[in-house]
């Protein structure tokens, strides 16, 4: 990307003539104008008044009540509130509720202990009207029993205070306005955030994917323009349009509040909440830099669709995947302090959530934002990018079925088979592992794993011993295995004790994997073979084997190694194992690559587990993060160094190729 | 003005390890000449033309045009061409008008320029009557006539159709190669793609017929009836493809 020669003026003619273009679409407008100025109003006038209209209904509704007793009993507490209830005198309440004849019953019980009353209310905790009934009535009855307790007391000559000795007061320094900002400081985020992704995602479709449906943008690029002309001018209006539906949806929102309407479905919220201006301001700063990353990584996605259409099926995960930073904002205990403020748009939903909350922190406000701006230019060169690739440029439809989309892409049915694996790991054997451990482990790894490792392959049209490196290893990539297993070994305890310092793994998920690996109970040599030997063979058959060498296929040598690493780490299903995990994926990775054979990276990958298994512990108290680190560092340089002195010299490299294709 | 020169486009395939779209074609055209590009669907005509406007880079090979070379000067060769396909390329929710100054300020006039351009290609063209009217509201014959004027906004010297007839009635068929041939008479340079053979015999000055990726046969359509000893151009089509399905030299 050469940015001198961008011609401002260029980028200006482009601007204006999408703008023309956006807002002559009715589709846009909606979901970029309408929906964002009318969804607090609707709130107000619609979700809210109507639940406030049921709330009203309800305190009207008349419950039908089974009773079984004296019914007299009852109405010393009841007084002349019984209008609400209409009680059925029967001997056998369970068979009235069971028939549906009322919507809740009551035994009365009397004389199990001297002068006491005891009242059953029996009800379904799964109808709604069940268990509201019940909740009114025991409301009444425990008020009445509050006035009749003082009434006895009195008639006894005993003073109040002698049944509650002990006064306990809760004082709330809250005012109203922090209380509503506390109650909307979860909505709110996660409100804009969608707003956002609404305002940018219809555009960007319609920018490229419906220009390319349309025959306009083949057009375009064989102008004069240059391609990142094109790229700033599209980007442009997408942001352009995400922030107008941010700055009217917080207009929407301000005189909403200012005119104290908000009524919100909420009962903690206080209805009299005002907004300041500095508020919006600051939630306003905080979308930007996230306006900008959604835009160039819709730019993206548009530019790989080859129509309308797929551009809308290629949205789904995308605004999926927007909505699940934003349920932090639900989460407990979280706040901007912690890990969270390096992940992209969660750190902005939390910083958002704390502002509207009234704790404005100015050291994490500025961390956010300067984070999601560097994450969004990262994003952005990546679009512009994506526009440069001859393939997204000519992915068009034709007669229906691409010609590119007709060739099995390795990569995607490598991702695709591996979703396939990880769903069944996580809904078949996870649960058989959970219910019988070493069995279950042992089914995954010989059966489904070798099994996916022959099958990916054979998917792929790719022949099978090449694919998976099942070349015999030489002597120099067997030696560097003794630097490489104490550099793993380091560098797994280093990325440990960070994810220690920032996100420690609960207890009971470490006595669990200890239980499981270590006070298993089984002998040595079968504790190796299921924990050690196993996922070393058949792990690599699949990870390094299968899905690296389908990916090499297709891209480059380092992003097979990562892609690899990543679809291993996450097939460990722990968020506390992710990072240790893509280390040893990377480096069992590039063994493998640089070997040209997976028996090393199997050898290092069972020895590891073994080693790790057995004396992990012990090894990591022995050891500072400071001689871990250096130890990490000059062993995995060494035994890198071998590594690729064997790679560029072996005589039967053009034998061996990186490639299979 | 088009000097090609053993262009090449190869597409990366797993399965197939590669696919050579185009394979090693040569051509010239002319100032002045209708230059005919004749092959079925998937001959690799539409590679050829995309390769020529700098959409895609050539494998190996490469095409000099209007003095300009596709792979180091692709800025100049764009303000050399103007491009038409069948598709047109017209936005929709934009009125005729509106994409004519878009088009003239794109390639680098300024506002008042723009304008008066715009305003010469509707006379031009004919297209006066709906100039206000937006692109999703006019006929295919209409939108055409739009795509001619918006290729030709800036006059440039090389002219490239890929197919623009297709899916066109025959009165809109008819203005449209009119049109072409008007831009003869004021000498462009015309690289003309088709699979229509009455069009191309009608048209072109010369032709290179194209089959697989390669030319199989280059010359005026008299060069091509004495090659092969057949009049019409749809014998001498279907003669040479033919003669490359049965291994017969190129």
């Amino acid at each position: 990307m050469n940015l001198r020669h961008i011609r401002l003026d260029q980028i200006g003619v482009i601007i204006r003539k999408e703008l023309l273009e956006t807002i002559r679409e009715s589709k846009i407008l909606l979901t970029g104008v309408i929906l964002p100025l009318v969804i607090y109003p609707l709130l107000i006038f619609g979700i809210s008044t109507f639940q406030n209209f049921q709330a009203e209904k309800l305190k009207h509704r008349e419950y039908r009540v089974g009773i079984d007793g004296n019914r007299e009993e009852l109405d010393v507490f009841l007084k002349d509130s019984t209008n609400r209830f209409s009680f059925l005198e029967t001997d056998n309440v369970y068979g009235m509720l069971h028939e549906q004849a009322a919507d809740f019953g009551i035994e009365i019980l009397t004389g199990r202990h001297a002068n006491t009353l005891e009242f059953w209310l029996i009800f379904s905790g799964s109808d709604e009207d069940s268990m509201l009934g019940q909740n009114a009535l025991a409301e009444l009855m425990t008020k009445h029993r509050s006035d009749w307790i003082r009434g006895e007391l009195v008639r006894l000559g005993i003073p109040e205070s002698a049944t509650s000795p002990v006064t306990i007061t809760a004082r709330d320094l809250s005012t109203p306005e922090t209380r509503s900002g506390f109650s909307l400081g979860k909505i709110i985020p996660f409100l804009l955030i969608m707003i956002l992704v609404g305002g940018c995602s219809y555009t960007a479709i319609d920018l490229i994917a419906g220009e390319k449906e349309r025959g306009c943008f083949e057009t375009l690029l064989v102008s004069s323009v240059k391609r990142e002309e094109v790229i700033f001018g599209k980007f442009s209006i997408v942001f352009i349009a995400g922030i107008v539906s941010v700055i009217l949806n917080l207009f929407s929102m301000y005189i909403t509040m200012k005119l104290g309407l908000f009524r919100p479905a909420d009962t903690t919220v206080e209805s009299g909440f005002r907004i300041e201006p500095g508020t919006i301001l600051l939630v306003f700063v905080c979308l930007l830099p996230i306006a900008v990353l959604f835009s160039a990584l819709l730019i993206q996605f548009a530019t790989r669709a080859k129509s309308y259409q797929h551009g809308q099926i290629m949205l789904l995960p995308f605004s999926l995947g927007a909505i699940l930073p934003c349920l932090v904002a639900f989460m407990p205990g979280l706040h901007s302090d912690s890990f969270l403020i390096a992940v992209p748009v969660a750190n902005a939903v939390i910083v958002i959530k704390e502002i509207m909350e009234g704790s404005f922190h100015l050291p994490a406000f500025l961390l956010t934002n300067i984070a999601n701006l560097f994450y969004s230019m990262v994003f952005l060169r990546m679009a512009v990018r994506a526009l440069g690739e001859e393939e997204s440029l000519v992915r068009v439809v034709q007669d229906g079925v691409s010609r590119f989309e007709m060739r099995r892409d390795p990569v995607r049915t490598g991702l695709i088979g591996f979703s396939i694996i990880w769903l069944m790991m996580y809904f078949v054997m996870a649960p058989f592992q959970a219910h019988m451990p070493v069995t279950g482990l042992l089914v995954t790894l010989w059966g489904l794993m070798l099994f996916s490792a022959w099958m990916l392959p054979r998917l792929l049209e790719l022949p099978l011993r090449p694919t998976l490196r099942l070349n015999p290893p030489r002597l120099l990539s067997l030696l560097a295995l003794v630097f490489a297993l104490p550099g793993t070994m380091f560098a797994a305890m280093v990325i440990i004790r960070i994810q220690e310092m920032i996100m420690p793994m609960p207890e009971v998920f470490s006595e669990a994997f200890r239980d499981l690996l270590v006070d298993n109970n089984l002998p040595l040599w079968l504790s190796l073979f299921v924990f050690a030997v196993s996922p070393g063979i058949c792990e690599e058959l699949l990870f390094r084997g299968a899905l690296m060498g389908g990916f090499a296929t297709r891209v480059s040598m380092h992003r097979a190694v990562w892609l690899s690493a990543v679809c291993f780490a996450l097939m460990h299903f722990s968020v506390f194992r992710l990072a240790p995990t893509l280390v040893i994926g990377l480096i069992l990775g590039y063994v493998a690559m640089l070997s040209r054979s997976l028996f090393p990276a199997m050898i290092l990958h069972a020895v590891y587990n073994g080693v790790m298994i057995q004396s992990g512990e012990a090894l990591a108290e022995r050891f500072s993060i400071g001689m871990a680190t250096a130890g990490a560092i000059i062993f995995l340089f060494v035994s890198l160094l071998m590594l690729r002195w064997d790679y560029r010299n072996r005589s039967d490299r053009h034998e061996v190729s990186d490639r299979v294709a | 003005m088009i000097q090609v020169k053993e262009i090449t486009k190869i597409f990366k395939d797993p399965q197939r390890k590669e696919f050579r779209a185009v394979d090693g074609i040569s051509f010239e055209c002319r100032p002045g000449e209708i230059f005919g590009l004749l092959g079925p669907n998937g001959a690799g005509k539409t590679t050829t033309l995309r390769m020529l406007s700098t959409l895609l880079t050539p494998s190996s090979g490469t095409a000099v045009i209007n003095g300009f070379d596709i792979r180091h000067e692709p800025d100049r060769v764009r303000a050399s061409i103007g491009f038409l396909s069948s598709t047109t390329g017209l936005y929709p929710r934009l009125t005729p008008r509106e994409i004519l100054v878009f088009f003239g300020r794109l390639n680098g006039y300024s506002a008042d320029r723009a304008r008066q351009r715009a305003e010469e290609l509707i006379d031009v063209h004919g297209i006066r009557e709906f100039a206000q009217v937006r692109c999703e509201k006019l006929s295919s014959g209409m939108k055409q006539k739009v795509s001619i004027a918006r290729a030709t906004v800036t006059d440039p010297p090389v002219l490239i159709f890929d197919e623009p007839t297709v899916g066109l009635d025959v009165l809109a068929a008819a203005q449209t190669l009119k049109a072409v041939q008007d831009h003869r008479l004021k000498g462009k340079c015309i690289l003309y793609s088709t699979h229509i053979m009455s069009e191309a015999e009608k048209l072109c000055d010369r032709i290179a017929i194209i089959h697989q990726g390669r030319i199989a046969a280059i010359g005026s359509l008299d060069a091509l009836r004495n090659q092969t000893g057949h009049r019409y151009l749809e014998d001498i089509f279907i003669s040479l493809i033919d003669g490359s399905i049965n291994g017969s030299p190129l």
